[in-house]
Order: C-alpha cells, then sequence, then structure tokens
C-alpha cells in the first residue's frame, strides 16, 4: 500500500488503519477516514487531499488530511477523512421542496460559507438512475451533513466514499456477487438481533392555509404552510406470538411524504426484519466495498445473502478484511458435479456448491494421469463449461481426449496444438537429455 | 571464503545455511480447510564459522572488530548453489574461545556467528500473489493430490473413503 501526496508517492508506510462503512437505511451517514504512519522527512500538511492506493495502483481512498504530526524523525501520522465531515461545519436555512429535482436539492446542500455566501464544498457523483427522483417536504434549520442523510434516507439512496474518487451517491444495488469458499477465512458467525415487530413512519402533506398558519404558535413550520401528518406502519409477518413490541419509527423526517412512505417502509422492513447478521474474515483486496451485496459461505454448504455495510481492513502483502452483513437471507444452494471423461471413461470429478441460479463459468484444465505404468496428459475438447446452477444436484459431462502418452520412455504425441523440442547437453558426459 | 563490507576473508569456514518464507499476520485457515499464506518473502540465516590462522592475530582481531560493530547491518557476499549472494544482514549470537596453553601461550579462536537477512532475497510483488492465490470458484469435495484412485472399467473411482482433516467421510 501506499500513500500519494500531490503526486508525491509515500511508500514504505505502516499502521495503517482503515475501516471503511455505509449506512444503507439512512440512520446515519458515516464519516469514513484512515489513519497511517508514513516514513518520510518531508513536510506534510494538513487540508489537502492523501490517496491510499494498493501496489497494483487500485484507489481505496481519496480523503482530506486534518492532521499530519510528525512523531519522530523520520515519521509522520496522517489522519484523512472524507470530506462529509466538511457539511458538520455548514448551517443551513430553512427551506420548503415542492417535487425539486434531487440534483437542485445536493446542490444546494453540498456548499460552505466563503466570502460571505455559500460556495460549492463538495465535488460528487451521482448515480445516473437517481437523477429523477425529486424532493418533498420541510428542511428545518440544520447542518449539511444533516441535510444530506435526510435526502438520501427518503430516496433510498447512500454515500459511498471508499474506492472512488469522489463522494458518489447511489441506488442500492440489489446485484449479488458471490465470495467464494476458498477466500474466506475460518469461521464465519452468524448474529441473532431482537426482534423488530413493526416500522413506523410520519408522513407529512404540506398545503398553505395563511390562517390556519398564523394561528398556529409553535411556528414550526414557515407560514403560510402548514403539515397534516399521518402515520403508516408495517408489521413484521415473521414474529411469533409472544415478542414484546419492537417498534422501530420515525417521525420527525419532514421530507417522508404519502408519496414515497410506502417505499421508504419497504426498505425499513428489508433491514429491522431481519434478525440475523453475520460477521466474516474475506480475503479482499479491493474487491468487495461497503453498500455491495454479498453471496458468503458460513460453512461448506449454506450460504447467505446480505449487504456489506462495514468492513475492516488488516494489511500484509495483500489485504484481509472483516466484513459485517446485514439484511440477510439464506440462500438456496446446488451442488455441482462436473465428470471429466474421455472415450465414455470419467478419468476425473470435481464438485462444488453454488447458489442456485449462480452461473458459472469454469475452465478446463489439462489433466495429468498415470495408469498402468502410461502417464497421459489429456486435453479438453472445450475451454470451459458454463450453465446455471439449479436446484438439486446438476451433473455435467466434460469430454477430453488424449494428448500425450508417456511410455516406458516413449512418448506418443496424438493431439496437440504445438511442439517446441528442448535439447539439453549434460556438460560432464555429453549425453543428450 | 565470503566478504564483509567489500573486505574478503580467504580462511577456512563451515557456512550453514537457512531459509525462512515468512508471511504476514493476515495468513490463516480458511473455510475449504487449506491455508492462506499471505508470503512476503525469502529470508536466509547463515552460521558461519570460521578459522583465521594462529599466526594472523592481526586480522582476526581485525574481523572480530568488524562484526561488533553496532550498526544495523552489514552487506555479505556468500556463496550460493555456483555462486555467491548478497546478503544485507545483521550479526548476532557472535562466539570466539580465549584459549591459554600450559606454557603460558593465548589466542583467541573460532568465531562463530549469525546472520540474518534484513531484506528478502526473493520477494513477489501482489500481482503474482493474486494471480497464484485463490480458485475462482469456491470448491468442496475436491479431491487432494495424494489421494488413492483405482482405474475400473467406469473411470478412476475413489479407492475407499476420502477422509478430510476433520475425519468427515465423502
Amino acid at each position: 500500500m501506499k500513500i500519494i501526496i500531490d503526486l508525491v508517492e509515500y511508500t514504505p508506510i505502516t499502521s495503517l488503519d482503515f475501516a471503511p462503512e455505509v449506512d444503507l437505511v439512512g440512520d446515519s451517514l458515516p464519516i469514513n477516514q484512515f489513519t497511517v504512519d508514513i516514513v518520510t522527512q518531508d513536510s506534510i500538511s494538513a487540508g489537502q487531499y492523501a490517496e491510499l492506493r494498493d501496489d497494483l495502483d487500485n484507489l481505496w481512498a481519496r480523503y482530506w488530511i486534518v492532521g499530519a504530526d510528525r512523531t519522530d524523525e523520520n515519521i509522520v501520522h496522517l489522519s484523512a477523512r472524507s470530506e462529509v465531515e466538511l457539511l458538520d461545519g455548514v448551517t443551513l436555512a430553512p427551506v420548503m421542496y415542492t417535487a425539486e429535482p434531487i440534483q437542485n436539492v445536493l446542490d444546494d446542500t453540498m456548499v460552505r460559507q466563503a466570502g460571505g455566501g455559500l460556495v460549492a464544498i463538495i465535488d460528487y457523483d451521482v448515480e445516473q438512475d437517481l437523477l429523477t427522483e425529486t424532493v418533498t417536504g420541510f428542511c428545518p434549520q440544520q447542518t449539511a451533513r444533516e441535510r444530506l442523510q435526510w435526502v438520501l434516507f427518503t430516496a433510498g439512496a447512500y454515500l459511498k466514499t471508499a474506492f472512488v474518487p469522489k463522494p458518489t451517491i447511489m441506488r442500492v444495488d440489489e446485484t449479488e456477487t458471490l465470495v467464494p469458499i476458498s477466500k474466506t477465512f475460518w469461521r464465519p458467525t452468524i448474529n441473532y438481533s431482537d426482534w423488530v415487530t413493526a416500522v413506523r413512519v410520519t408522513a407529512y402533506t404540506f398545503t398553505q392555509d395563511a390562517d390556519a398558519a398564523a394561528s398556529n404558535t409553535s411556528y414550526e413550520f414557515p407560514l403560510p404552510w402548514v403539515a397534516t401528518p399521518q402515520t403508516l406502519e408495517l408489521v413484521n409477518p415473521d414474529i411469533p406470538g409472544d415478542v414484546a413490541d419492537n417498534v422501530v419509527e420515525i417521525d420527525s423526517l419532514y421530507l417522508i411524504n404519502p408519496g414515497n412512505a410506502s417505499a421508504i417502509l419497504s426498505r425499513m422492513a428489508q433491514r429491522y426484519f431481519k434478525r440475523t447478521s453475520i460477521d466474516l474474515d474475506i480475503i479482499n483486496n479491493a474487491d468487495y466495498a461497503p453498500g455491495d451485496k454479498l453471496i458468503v459461505f458460513t460453512d461448506e454448504a449454506t450460504l447467505y445473502s446480505g449487504y456489506c455495510e462495514r468492513t475492516a481492513f488488516q494489511f500484509g502483502l495483500q489485504a484481509r478484511s472483516t466484513l459485517q452483513l446485514t439484511s440477510t437471507d439464506s440462500v438456496e444452494s446446488g451442488i455441482l458435479i462436473i465428470n471429466y471423461m474421455c472415450e465414455g471413461v470419467c478419468i476425473e470429478q470435481a464438485t462444488f456448491t453454488l447458489p442456485v441460479s449462480y452461473e458459472y463459468s469454469l475452465e478446463n484444465i489439462y489433466i495429468d494421469k498415470t495408469h498402468n505404468g502410461h502417464r497421459y496428459i489429456y486435453r479438453p475438447l472445450n475451454k470451459y463449461v458454463t450453465g446455471t446452477i439449479q436446484e438439486g444436484t446438476n451433473e455435467v459431462y466434460v469430454e477430453y481426449e488424449i494428448g500425450l502418452d508417456l511410455f516406458n520412455g516413449i512418448l506418443s504425441i496424438y493431439a496437440v496444438d504445438g511442439i517446441n523440442i528442448i535439447m539439453e547437453m549434460d556438460e560432464n558426459v555429453g549425453v543428450i537429455e | 571464503m565470503f566478504s564483509i563490507d567489500g573486505v574478503t576473508w580467504p580462511y577456512p569456514c563451515d557456512i550453514d545455511r537457512e531459509v525462512e518464507i515468512k508471511v504476514s499476520d493476515i495468513s490463516g485457515l480458511k473455510l475449504d480447510k487449506s491455508y492462506f499464506r499471505d508470503v512476503l518473502g525469502t529470508y536466509m540465516q547463515y552460521t558461519v564459522k570460521i578459522t583465521v590462522p594462529y599466526g594472523d592475530k592481526g586480522r582476526y582481531f581485525s574481523l572480530y572488530d568488524i562484526l561488533t560493530e553496532p550498526v544495523d547491518g552489514h552487506q555479505f557476499i556468500l556463496p550460493h548453489d555456483n555462486n555467491t549472494i548478497s546478503v544485507t544482514g545483521i550479526v548476532d549470537n557472535l562466539t570466539d574461545i580465549y584459549v591459554r596453553m600450559p606454557n603460558g601461550q593465548t589466542f583467541w579462536k573460532g568465531i562463530r556467528f549469525n546472520i540474518t537477512s534484513n531484506h528478502p532475497t526473493k520477494t513477489v510483488t501482489l500481482g503474482e500473489a493474486i494471480a497464484r492465490g485463490t480458485a475462482p470458484l469456491p470448491t468442496v469435495n475436491m479431491p487432494v493430490i495424494g489421494d488413492a484412485y483405482i482405474y475400473t472399467a467406469n473411470g478412476w473411482v475413489a479407492n475407499g473413503t476420502y477422509n478430510d482433516a476433520d475425519n468427515t467421510g465423502y
């Protein structure tokens, strides 16, 4: 791993601490950071960007340096955080939105005070299909960070700040990625939280009524707006009968309206009605990020899918991360048996456990087998075996032919693409081997 | 014969060498019961026993002075197969013996010391490590090299039961 500041590359680095997270349900807006010790005698100051990259130049994070302290003649301890933190220092005035395009609302939010006015503070990206969203409702005086959290929550979006060059607002993606068992450490744990019996929100309809507003002494909303609240609830259909009430409720988020309340309740149910979460360690060289939906093995035959919301990295040459998956569902698995055949005889077999509906594509490798003194090299007739996993056992047959046969020192060549003959002379004896 | 910091010591010596292939702390047992080793590099350790002739006391003391310098490493050139290898390493566990003869003669002998390399003699890049690493798909119940198979009319079949590391039979 290395740090790059203003085009200068710093390596080696030590004591790297990086544990990015996202909040897919919108309870919070995490500020991600990394801390690291850089071996250098250079003077490094805060108030500029630092990039964390691996040896293959993949970007892991691009954060704002908030602290750069020299702890030793050759060591600078660096702290860098995502620019989301800068939003905490900005207070935004109250505003009422009526079907305002989300891009305009975000532009109003990602600002800071400068020169007596507000200027853009963060360069950010928004996923294309989110741009059709609109915002309706009231935002009170609040920090820019809190307002952004409100907007993301009601739009079903989250903020990604790791593995991207700038903060990126994204829709929660349902595409699942399988983490191979060969990248999973012993042994994942399944955790159970308390039952959530229902999720509840208060949706607000804002109308203009000067008389009613004038008589409202709370002045909660700007004149002449009045709010009509409506409580909506979704009950957990899976709870056993004797569970005490445990309701997750949001009642003062004024961007929740009758138009988006149903979708919001659905997302909350998806998150809170699932009791199980999974903690596991995997080999993770920037392959899996917070926000991804993953299918993981909890043992050799059991699969779960869920969203990665948190991951903490440990670094060697490669990287290992501890993931926490939430909103998990068990996944049905199928068994794939591949029979490698030659002239009607099975020469080898391989067995895999994979999720149902998983589309596989496996390379058929050359097989080296010795039988009755013959050493055979079998070559596949097709380079890949592909298919989609169904329930139960999936048995497929892959055809091979004999490429080479070595017997009693005589090599018989049956089917090869080309031949390179390498002759070596024994320098002491002069024998061609 | 070997050299330290550019100076050759042409005296009889025995050199034992050991290799340590270091792995990082993120190595560990995987769910498929294979072991993930995050290899950092190959590090050499040597034990050198050198015999400086009795009449060469001056050179003996020079060698001893060099080896006991409080530095964080020396540059060694050591035999390696049919060639030599350059190793940057530290000296530790240096010992020798003081001998007093019946006729009053005294001398030091038997310098013996360890060299531990500071840097790997072979390394692997991140790209190489990832490329060598894990299979593209999860595999379970995959026959392990060394399992016994017999060739029958139906093809290769496992000879008896394949037992896993925890005695799960397949």
